[in-house]
């Protein structure tokens, strides 16, 4: 190996964020999802293989890149929609075992789904813009993977705004904290739900479709981005944001140091390591407190 | 029996309990009373050992409790029964008591699996014990109905039965006469009296005035997490703070 | 009233009847394709047996349960293959080891909430398969390792199917025997307090720790069995059978059963797998041309459908149609 200078360093980090924003986004859709409906989605991964893979086809159908990107997140929001009414509204007072085994039932179907639409060969999505990799004090970066940053960026400036600034978003606040309370105010849980799981679909779309230039297309590509996905929401708590967006960036910042200046075979298991860590760590904050008839919200 | 000193418990800026001292005598039968929201049930989870006090010390006959888990606390005498009777609703009656003689028994898994002799005999042991607390509320012959599909006030019977099945010498009963109707009452009263007479201390949390009135020896009252007068029922019933606190301050 | 020993133990009767049943079936069932397949339900059955105490019972969710399953096949594989250990003893170490990771995960991971347990399950679940194929030197990677022997008693070898049938549905019903009495104790109840409220468990002297790390090790141990018994079976271990999928699949077999419900291990483990072979045989004849993936597809829509109008699983969902009749 060569001798590692500034820009070596640097290069490694930023591409770490740039991964790590797209674990952030589908962090923030497991999030949502769980803080509005109690329940964590293991399928979470399939909106970002499926907004990956629609993006492809559509552009594929001579859309232009920027058309077939808002076709395809727009697409997965209305199959997000279906998901949770054909599956999640139905089972709405399940327990959380059954909750998350329907969850698992989604996620295979939707990856045999696409095992038949696309086969097993992989795809590839074109840069949003092409040109030459930015040099930036000696780290290289390519243009695509600022186009993750800016767009993750974006995502979250528009979540942030929609969650704090509209009635819709302060609804949807206040049924994640609360919600009993919140269904008697007169929102409907069952609206929120829904709203959740679009809003995660979304989410996971553009985290799909913003990496998929940099990496390779295909339908199990949902499995591993999933899992990364929980590690960073459970990072967060599974509830706090800005938790879960400094947990991302960590994560693909580690991941990509490892990697970098160890081993490749190392990036997985970090996460995993990062997982356990994160647990034990919470876990160590004492007895947890035990309140007798609390509502599961 | 029991004495909280200086309890104060702070959840995350709101002040829950604040400097809270209170003496409950030996075989008596004490009622916490106060509006909502006076911390009453905290002081229950406190010194049934589900979270420790912010500050302060609770002792079980001299003993002091802090440190000691919730679920050790039981075998050292404080038994419990919630506002919501918490049954364990899958379980048949009769087991929901027989697990209240959980402390009482000793086969653990292996014993369990291979049911030795020792643990058949404990079992049956259980078994009558359990019927026998059954039958102290007059619920025996509900022994094999599950618990979540009786009536509300039988709940609470099932709940009260499967604390005594502990053999606590402190009882701490959170509100047991929450939507039952006046016969039910009279029953309860009852049943409490009997309790006392059992030799178990018991310190009840209520909302009805006029059964604590008739079945407390000693009334504590809170208010937004203080003490605020303490005494017996007439001179509770006619203390300035208490009136004030309750009605408002023109009444007082 | 008298009661004859059959009415005081239905469950006595239920175990005996299995026993015939089971008894009989190499007999009657002629095929060693479906032979085959009964050896991996017993052996899925005693996976799931142990999920549902954990899960059902006890109510801890375990998303990572292949990894016990792992380490008891790799245990057995490894010291049997590289060291020459007898298997039985082999299989004995594994119980214990794997029971003692289990007891030390169970020290930090019960203090966590529901999901978090999950989470932490999952992970560690997930660690488990990356050891198993990274420790290549140990456990010959994604290659694996061949050449297990049978398992043998004195002069008698098990290695017929039949003869294996015999075994592992043997085990399996001695577990179940072992797992009825457990639950209807006072371990049992304890557990099942746990499960319904830990703060009423609490207030009655259940300490909710101790138990729930006792059934975490006994499901670890009943995985370990299960994983020793397959590389016995099978000659060969791979990292494959032990990875994420694995585990979600064992939660299935139990939701499908019936999570609090000892019948329930063996009768999801059946009707996961007889599923999955079903719709194998069934799906190219319904679609011409159908494949891995049809039955895929097939496979999440079912478990979708079943979870949303038998959320109680199989047993539940049938028998407490029955009970409701019953008790008029």
């Amino acid at each position: 190996m060569a001798a590692f200078d500034l820009g070596n360093y640097l290069q490694l980090i930023l591409a770490g964020i740039s991964t790590g924003s797209i674990y952030v986004l589908i962090a923030l859709g497991v999030v949502t999802i769980y803080t509005v409906t109690g329940v964590v989605n293991l399928a979470q991964g399939e909106f970002a293989m499926l907004g990956a893979m629609l993006a492809v086809t559509y552009y594929g159908w001579e859309m232009p890149l920027l058309l077939a990107f808002v076709a395809a997140v727009l697409s997965v929001a209305i199959i997000g929609a279906g998901i949770e009414r054909l599956t999640v509204d139905p089972a709405r007072d399940a327990s959380p075992v059954t909750l998350i085994i329907i969850t698992v039932g989604v996620s295979i179907t939707v990856r045999g789904i696409a095992l038949l639409a696309w086969g097993t060969i992989p795809y590839s999505l074109p840069a949003f813009t092409s040109g030459p990799p930015l040099r930036l004090w000696g780290a290289v970066i390519s243009q695509q993977r600022l186009w993750t940053l800016a767009t993750a960026a974006a995502i979250l400036l528009l979540l942030y705004f929609l969650l704090e600034h509209t009635l819709l978003g302060k609804a949807v606040r206040a049924c994640a904290l609360n919600r009993r309370a919140a269904s008697l105010m007169g929102i409907s849980p069952s609206q929120m739900s829904l709203l959740a799981y679009v809003l995660s679909a979304t989410l996971g779309a553009v985290g799909g479709i913003v990496i998929a230039p940099l990496t390779l297309v295909s339908y199990d590509m949902g499995l591993i981005l999933g899992l990364k996905g929980f590690v960073v929401a459970v990072m967060g708590g599974l509830v706090s944001a800005p938790m879960t967006v400094a947990g991302g960036l960590l994560l693909g910042v580690a991941e990509s140091l490892a990697a970098g200046l160890i081993s490749s075979s190392l990036k997985d298991a970090i996460a995993f390591i990062a997982l356990l860590v994160v647990i034990f760590a919470r876990a160590r904050q004492g007895p947890r407190i035990r309140l007798p008839g609390r509502l599961r919200s | 029996m029991l004495a909280v000193e200086g309890v104060t418990k702070a959840f995350e800026g709101v002040l829950a309990l604040d400097e809270v001292s209170l003496e409950v005598a030996a075989h008596s039968i004490t009622a916490l009373v106060g509006p909502n929201g006076a911390g009453k049930t905290t002081l229950f989870n406190i010194v049934a050992g589900s979270y420790p006090p912010t500050r302060g010390t609770v002792r079980l006959e001299g003993r002091v409790l802090d440190g000691v888990p919730a679920h050790e606390r039981v075998r050292l005498g404080i038994g419990r029964t919630f506002q919501n009777a918490l049954l364990f609703d899958h379980m048949t009656v009769l087991e929901n008591v027989m697990v209240g003689r959980h402390v009482h028994g000793r086969a653990g898994m292996v014993a369990a699996a291979l049911r030795l002799p020792r643990m058949r005999a404990e079992e049956e042991r259980l078994y009558l014990d359990g019927m026998k607390y059954l039958n102290l509320v007059g619920l025996g012959q509900r022994a094999q109905t599950l618990a979540g599909s009786l009536p509300f006030g039988q709940q609470r019977l099932v709940a009260i039965a499967r604390a005594l099945a502990t053999e606590p010498r402190l009882l701490l009963m959170d509100e047991p006469a929450a939507g039952l109707n006046a016969l039910e009452k009279l029953d309860l009263a009852d049943l409490i009296r009997r309790i006392q007479e059992m030799g178990i201390t018991v310190l009840l949390i209520e909302h009805d005035v006029p059964l604590v009135m008739r079945l407390a020896e000693l009334i504590i009252v809170l208010d937004h997490g203080r003490k605020l007068a303490e005494g017996t029922p007439e001179q509770v019933r006619q203390d300035r703070k208490v009136l004030a606190a309750y009605l408002g301050e023109g009444a007082a | 009233m008298i009661r004859t020993w059959w009415q005081r133990s239905p469950n006595a009767i239920s175990v005996l009847l299995c026993a015939l049943f089971l008894g009989s079936l190499p007999l009657w069932v002629r095929s060693p394709y479906l032979v085959s397949t009964a050896i991996f339900i017993g052996i899925a059955s005693i996976l799931t047996l142990g999920l549902c105490l954990l899960m059902g019972y006890a109510g801890q969710i375990s998303l990572g349960h292949a990894a016990f399953y792992g380490l008891g096949a790799y245990t057995s594989a490894v010291l049997t293959v590289k060291y020459g250990v007898s298997p039985w003893l082999a299989m004995a170490i594994g119980v214990v080891i794997t029971a003692g990771a289990a007891y030390l995960i169970g020290i930090p991971i019960f203090r966590l909430r529901e999901h978090y347990l999950a989470m932490a399950t999952l992970g560690l679940g997930v660690i488990a398969h990356l050891v198993f194929l990274e420790l290549r030197d140990l456990t010959g990677g994604a290659s694996g390792l061949p050449g297990v022997p049978r398992l043998a008693v004195g002069g008698f070898v098990f290695d017929s199917d039949v003869e294996y049938f015999y075994l592992v549905w043997g085990t399996v019903l001695l577990l179940i025997i072992l797992s009825l009495n457990i639950v209807n104790s006072r371990v049992g109840r304890a557990l099942r307090a746990i499960h319904a409220s830990e703060a009423a468990a609490d207030s009655i002297g259940v300490d909710s720790g101790r138990y729930k790390s006792q059934v975490l090790v006994l499901s670890a141990v009943y995985a370990s069995l299960a994983g020793s018994l397959y590389v016995h079976y099978m000659r060969f271990v791979s990292p494959q059978p032990f990875d994420f999928e694995a585990s979600v699949r064992l939660v299935v077999m139990a939701a499908v059963g019936g999570l609090a419900s000892v019948w329930g291990a063996p009768l999801g483990a059946a009707a996961v797998t007889l599923l999955t072979v079903l719709l194998r045989e069934v799906m190219p004849r319904l679609i011409p041309n159908a494949s891995g993936e049809h039955t895929a597809i097939a496979y999440g829509l079912l478990l979708v459908v079943i979870m949303i109008f038998m959320p109680e699983g199989l047993t539940r969902g049938l028998l407490v149609r029955r009970r409701r009749y019953a008790r008029r």
